[in-house]
């Protein structure tokens, strides 16, 4: 490697380029400020998040409460039609009673 | 007569921040914005996303600022979270410009040995050579030949083993040798 005459090139194309202005300085005028205003508009975004998630518990809770009540009556309906098991070999029948829940 | 104010050291302000100071953040990001646009500027693609990744990298340490332990210097903290941040924006572009036309670069290793090329037409050369390189490839050239660090500088703020960086560096060189030359690909 050390033999090699294009790593003397690449060296010398590098060391010309670090001698290279990278970015114009003006590009840093006022960067804090922009910076700064980033972190206030996400903190505000944030904290506006939380603010509704706040005011969504209520109706999230009657939600629960809801689902409780419906649960509870829906659980006096007989689940399978047992008369269905009097036909002997009607397993369909079984089957969609079971399934559909009549 | 008054004494001279004392300038408040980086773990100060770091804290300061943490307990909600935006003033004593925004003295952080005044000091350490030249070495973060330094590194961005190094790595990043195009000029337009320069800015974007510099402000990136800024709420990155402020939301990160907690897990500071103070065990290393700020703006060697910092520096690492930039370096993280150049290595996904390659990555997350990955636009290796195979089809960029290399007229203008292929003379560079052809040229006779006593031509010299001024510093911003080797950058705007090897910018465009370092385009068809792997995302790895060019962070590690980036970092050992733009910015003269060494292996071991390189080894911990990538986190890849010395030994890794080694070879990653020895194939981005040779891949970019080829570029230089005019046969990558051909």
């Amino acid at each position: 490697m050390e033999n090699d005459p294009r790593d003397a090139k690449l060296d010398m194309l590098f060391s010309a380029a670090r001698k290279a202005e990278f970015y114009p300085p003006e590009r840093e005028f006022g960067f804090e400020t922009r910076v700064m205003a980033r972190i206030r508009a996400e903190r505000e975004g944030q904290k506006a998040f939380l603010l509704w998630e706040w005011r969504l518990i209520p109706l999230f809770v009657s939600l629960v409460i809801l689902l409780g009540i419906w649960t509870y009556t829906s659980e006096s309906r007989p689940a399978i039609d047992l008369s269905a098991l009097t036909h002997i070999g009607n397993e369909e029948a079984v089957l969609t009673a079971y399934l559909t829940g009549e | 007569m008054t004494a001279p104010e004392e300038v408040p050291n980086d773990e100060r302000l770091v804290s300061a921040a943490l307990a909600g100071d935006d003033e004593a953040f925004g003295e952080l990001v005044r000091r350490y914005k030249r070495k973060v646009f330094s590194i961005v500027a190094r790595h990043a693609g195009s000029t337009h996303e320069e800015d974007d990744i510099c402000q990136e990298i800024f709420i990155k340490v402020y939301q990160s600022l907690g897990k500071y332990r103070g065990d290393a210097p700020f703006e060697h903290w910092v520096s690492k979270i930039a370096v993280n941040a150049c290595y996904d924006s390659l990555r997350k572009h990955n636009r290796r410009e195979k089809e960029v036309p290399l007229e203008d670069v292929e003379f560079a290793l052809c040229a006779p040995s006593g031509e010299e090329v001024s510093s911003n037409e080797a950058l705007h050369i090897l910018r465009r050579a370092l385009a068809k390189l792997r995302p790895e490839e060019r962070l590690v050239i980036t970092l050992l030949n733009l910015e003269e660090k060494s292996i071991r500088e390189v080894s911990a703020l990538t986190g890849w083993s010395e030994s890794n960086v080694k070879v990653r560096a020895f194939r981005a060189r040779n891949e970019l040798k080829k570029i230089l030359e005019g046969d990558n690909g051909k």
